[in-house]
């Protein structure tokens, strides 16, 4: 017994001075000093509400700027492509859960899930009617 | 002299306190266990691992990851029946052979590789210097354990015991608070790095709470001699 106590104090103090030559070795590299920079880097668009381009404060005008093109489209009579129907990309940050997969050490991440909305501008119009 | 209808009361508040300590215990350690099979398919496709990319490059770091979860599972398994007073009064080979089985899986295979582990932890210096004290830490807890029930001491036994169970746990106990913290809306880095924290820390401090209360009873128990 004594013998296998003895090999286990013996793995400890060679896993321990294996583990520090190892660990001075590779901490001048790069790659391991940014080994968790990366991932702090990362997870930071993850935790800010995410927008697309097309939904910031600026683009959205851009979406409903074709919508009048195309009424002026149809006065002239004059075939354009359809741009107006482009359908908006909006990425939607899901509320926080939990399953029995996060149950690990590895890092939680939120999902993010891009949703393809039609806004149509009939809808719009008919709610500003029933509003007056 | 307590009658019996308190004595009952009693017995009962007791078994539901320790329902509620032993019942999560049991679901989040078997929970543990299930979410590590999957490692032994040997894929790179965990975030885990493809977080620790250079690390699994090196091929001691490889086999000491996986030697480490077989190990650590082995460990919370096994553990679980070692505190059963059911199974040490009517199956004494069940304690003894599934304790055999975790000391020989925490001195040879889990502390060593822990501790090689812990110079590449995740966090900064303080991080790592804690990973390498819960590595020592438990070989230490571990061999004291079987020192003493080798020289037939039970209680000093239980003791050590107690100590290397709670740094077991510190695997199961982090998963929880940082499932807690990531709901609570923590940045990850900050998350880990205080869930790690409260885990060896509050795991130490309630198992010396139990050690306290089991021993100031034990100590009572002279003074009704």
């Amino acid at each position: 017994m004594k013998k296998l106590l003895f090999i286990g104090a013996v793995l400890m103090v060679g896993a321990s001075i294996y583990g520090f030559v190892d660990y001075s070795k590779t901490k001048h590299s790069k790659r391991f000093n940014d080994l968790y920079k990366e991932t702090e880097t990362k997870e930071q668009p993850a935790a800010q509400p995410a927008i697309a381009e097309e939904d910031k404060p600026g683009s959205g005008l851009k979406t409903e700027i074709p919508e009048v093109k195309k009424e002026a489209v149809k006065n002239s009579n004059v075939s354009k492509p359809a741009i107006v129907k482009k359908p908006v990309k909006q990425k939607i940050q899901k509320p926080r859960k939990i399953s029995y997969k996060s149950f690990s050490r590895a890092p939680l991440r939120e999902p993010v899930i891009e949703k393809t909305i039609n806004i149509e501008p009939a809808k719009k119009e008919s709610v500003k009617t029933k509003e007056q | 002299m307590p009658n019996s209808r308190m004595l009952t009361l009693q017995q009962s508040t007791r078994f539901f306190f320790k329902m509620l300590f032993w019942l999560p215990v049991t679901v989040f350690s078997l929970l543990l266990i299930y979410n590590t099979v999957p490692y032994f398919s040997f894929s790179k496709d965990f975030s885990f691992i493809e977080e620790r990319g250079l690390l699994f490059e090196n091929g001691v770091y490889h086999a000491s990851f996986y030697i480490h979860i077989f190990a650590g599972a082995f460990c919370i398994l096994t553990a679980l029946v070692q505190f059963s007073r059911i199974i040490l009064k009517k199956a004494k080979p069940i304690h003894r052979w599934s304790g055999r089985v975790y000391v020989f899986a925490v001195l040879f295979l889990g502390a060593p590789t822990g501790l090689y582990m812990s110079f590449f932890a995740k966090g900064s210096v303080w991080e790592r210097s804690l990973f390498l004290f819960m590595a020592g830490f438990w070989f230490i807890s571990t061999f004291y354990g079987l020192i003493t029930i080798l020289k037939k001491n039970v209680l000093a036994h239980k003791v050590w015991m107690i100590r290397s169970y709670a740094m077991a746990m510190t695997a199961v106990t982090f998963r929880v608070y940082h499932i807690m913290f990531y709901l609570l809306g923590w940045d990850h880095l900050k998350n880990y790095e205080l869930s790690l924290w409260i885990s060896v820390l509050g795991n130490m401090l309630i198992a010396e709470w139990i050690i306290y209360r089991k021993s100031k009873s034990y100590l009572q128990t002279f003074s009704t001699l």
